[in-house]
């Protein structure tokens, strides 16, 4: 009997993903099968019950979003004659499979550096200049990997691999060519990316919230690479004009996720009480980036040394282990609006240090997230003017909202007083801050 | 050099956007880039930015991440001008976060606003890649740098990178005298 060389894996979100047996031995490495058992969402599950998705299934989705998108942007007519001339990898038939092959095998590792809990503990359990690409590009270059990478045909290189799956943003002393940037943005844009669009359906559709749902059927059709701009041919991935409103609806759906369940105030206690368990189960209270030690350690792990130091007294993380078992997390007393940040200079800042100084420090944390990258601004095929920025192209993109997450969390033992405390005494803690108007009076003075 | 804090780096932003604007540069993103650029790696200004060789020459990852965190704290703002995309203003409290600023670096904001900020993106990208080529290795000839900046991006034809050499040498050397 011939031996089965294509592959198929059932998927909520993609039906049915197709994968050869080079993929299938990637898939089946221990790298990736980690991936089963590290949570997409963090403690998310203990907001949204259904949240319990694994990065496993979303690596997945993502080597499959990647194929279908390389093989629209390379098909011939859809290939723009600027961009032919500056990237002539985009038209080569004799390297087209070697290019795909690479970018889904870089979709299907782009998360294997993941820690667990995926990035709750990650920005501070982690050596300066340390996060989860730094070890997904070690990891794809490391010997089990590189063993695969040497029995394909094309053979595969590593190095390669490894830039596509993290960007040239996490391979600083890389040079990327820009048909290598360009591969990586197809994972990793900012805009377009596939890993954002992914996550953004998997996440609604096992959290049971319908804010990340958007067209990516017709989003994929429509994603071609253009020139940048009519001021440079340097290309970029853009959209042909029929794409406007399913890219609307993803960036619409991305400021909703982003508002409504990736920053979810519980959400954000469970990750400081992971934080404060993990500071205390971890070696030295750090991750360690040795590969070999990385792979040891999966949620499995961690949970179960939180249910061990929950039954403990005397264990040095009982405290955390008590908030994330038995729901005693830290809850908000304020949140921060777009009044306050317009009113009064550093708000969250302000009642932050003021509820820290009259509860004490172990009693109030301080959480935000202003959006770290900014909003869409990638090319559009317009048949009717060439190449335009889509914030010209679109009202809805040039109105897009920015993600601005600010709250502080306060214990239960004190929460309600900080509550009442904080009502009675805002205006005076606020008012030094406040912004002066134009007639040099405060914002909130008379005309 | 000890690396500046955030808010006084964040003045630093917003000073050189205002100075931009009053130079009558398009203040895109890549301008702000460029500038910043020099002004950390010609007039060693410590604003402690990791830049690599991106798209339109060297780039900043973290750069382009303070922009969006200052326009989202209502800092920095954003406003179309033609079919090229965004245009940096100052947004609400940009004006006082500029007097945050540490004054001694004025004149180099100044410097690079006037010399830098004005020129096309085009230009912008030429300069700032000889620039990079060049950093560390003073006595590198220039025909050599020419070279390496057209093998880096050979859509710079061999005249233009020649020309970026010489532009880039002429600026630093009205830098040393603006600044002296």
């Amino acid at each position: 009997m011939a031996v089965k060389q294509y592959h198929e894996i059932r998927d909520p979100i993609h039906n049915f993903i197709e994968m050869d047996s080079d993929e299938r031995q990637v898939l089946d490495s221990e790298p990736v099968q980690r991936l089963r058992h590290i949570h997409q969402l963090a403690m998310s599950y203990l907001v949204y019950p259904g949240a319990t998705h694994r990065r496993f299934e979303h690596s997945l989705g993502v080597m499959d979003l990647a194929g279908k998108v390389f093989d629209v942007v390379t098909k011939d007519q859809n290939i723009h004659s600027r961009v032919r001339e500056v990237v002539p990898q985009i038209a080569a038939a004799d390297k087209r499979n070697y290019w795909r092959k690479t970018l889904r095998m870089a979709a299907l590792c782009h998360d294997i550096g993941h820690l667990p809990f995926s990035h709750a503990a990650e920005k501070d359990l982690l050596p300066d200049g340390w996060d989860h690409e730094h070890i997904t590009a070690k990891l794809i270059q490391g010997e089990e990997m590189t063993e695969i990478w040497n029995s394909m045909e094309p053979l595969l290189s590593p190095p390669v691999v490894a830039k596509i799956a993290v960007g040239p943003n996490k391979m600083a002393d890389a040079d990327f060519s820009k048909w290598e940037i360009l591969l990586s943005e197809i994972i990793s844009g900012e805009a377009l990316g596939v890993d954002r669009m992914d996550y953004l359906l998997r996440d609604s559709h096992h959290a049971g919230v319908a804010y990340g749902k958007f067209d990516h059927h017709r989003l994929v059709d429509t994603m071609r690479i253009l020139p940048a701009n009519d001021e440079t041919d340097e290309p970029a991935l853009g959209i042909e004009r029929g794409g406007i409103h399913s890219t609307e609806a993803l960036l619409l759906a991305r400021y909703f996720m982003f508002m409504q369940v990736y920053h979810h105030s519980v959400r954000m206690a469970y990750d400081f009480h992971l934080k404060q368990f993990l500071q205390s189960w971890l070696p030295n209270g750090r991750f360690s980036t040795d590969t070999n030690e990385h792979q040891k350690l999966t949620d499995n792990e961690v949970l179960a040394g939180i249910l061990e130091a929950y039954r403990d007294k005397s264990d040095p993380g009982h405290e955390a282990a008590v908030r994330i078992v038995r729901r005693k997390h830290f809850q908000v007393v304020y949140t921060l609006t777009y009044g306050d940040k317009h009113n009064y200079e550093n708000s969250l800042d302000v009642i932050y240090a003021a509820l820290k100084e009259k509860y004490g420090e172990e009693n109030i944390r301080k959480h935000e997230h202003p959006q770290r990258k900014p909003n869409a601004d990638f090319p559009v095929l317009n048949p009717e003017i060439g190449v335009e920025s889509s914030l010209v192209a679109s009202d809805a993109l040039n109105k897009l909202p920015i993600v601005d997450v600010g709250a502080i969390l306060a214990s239960p033992e004190i929460r309600e007083d900080a509550s009442k405390w904080l009502r009675a005494n805002r205006e005076s803690i606020l008012s030094p801050t406040r912004k002066e108007n134009e007639h040099g009076d405060d914002a909130a003075g008379g005309a | 050099m000890e690396t500046m804090q955030q808010e006084e780096r964040r003045g630093l932003i917003c000073h050189l956007v205002e100075e931009m604007r009053n130079a009558g540069s398009w203040v895109g993103e890549t301008h702000i880039q460029k500038c910043m650029y020099f002004l950390q790696n010609m007039m060693d200004i410590p604003a402690g930015y990791r830049f690599v060789l991106y798209k339109h020459g060297p780039y900043s990852f973290d750069l382009q991440s303070e922009l969006a965190v200052m326009t989202a704290r209502l800092r920095l703002d954003w406003e179309l001008r033609n079919n090229y995309g965004p245009s940096f203003i100052l947004g609400p409290w940009g004006e006082k976060q500029a007097s945050k600023r540490a004054t001694k670096y004025d004149a180099a904001v100044e410097f690079v606003a006037q010399e830098i900020s004005v020129k096309d993106v085009r230009s912008l990208e030429r300069i700032s890649t000889a620039f990079l080529i060049r950093t560390g290795k003073p006595d590198m000839e220039t025909t050599l740098i020419a070279e390496r900046l057209h093998e880096i991006k050979p859509h710079i034809s061999k005249e233009d990178a020649h020309k970026a050499v010489r532009d880039v040498i002429e600026i630093q050397k009205k830098a040393k005298t603006a600044l002296a």
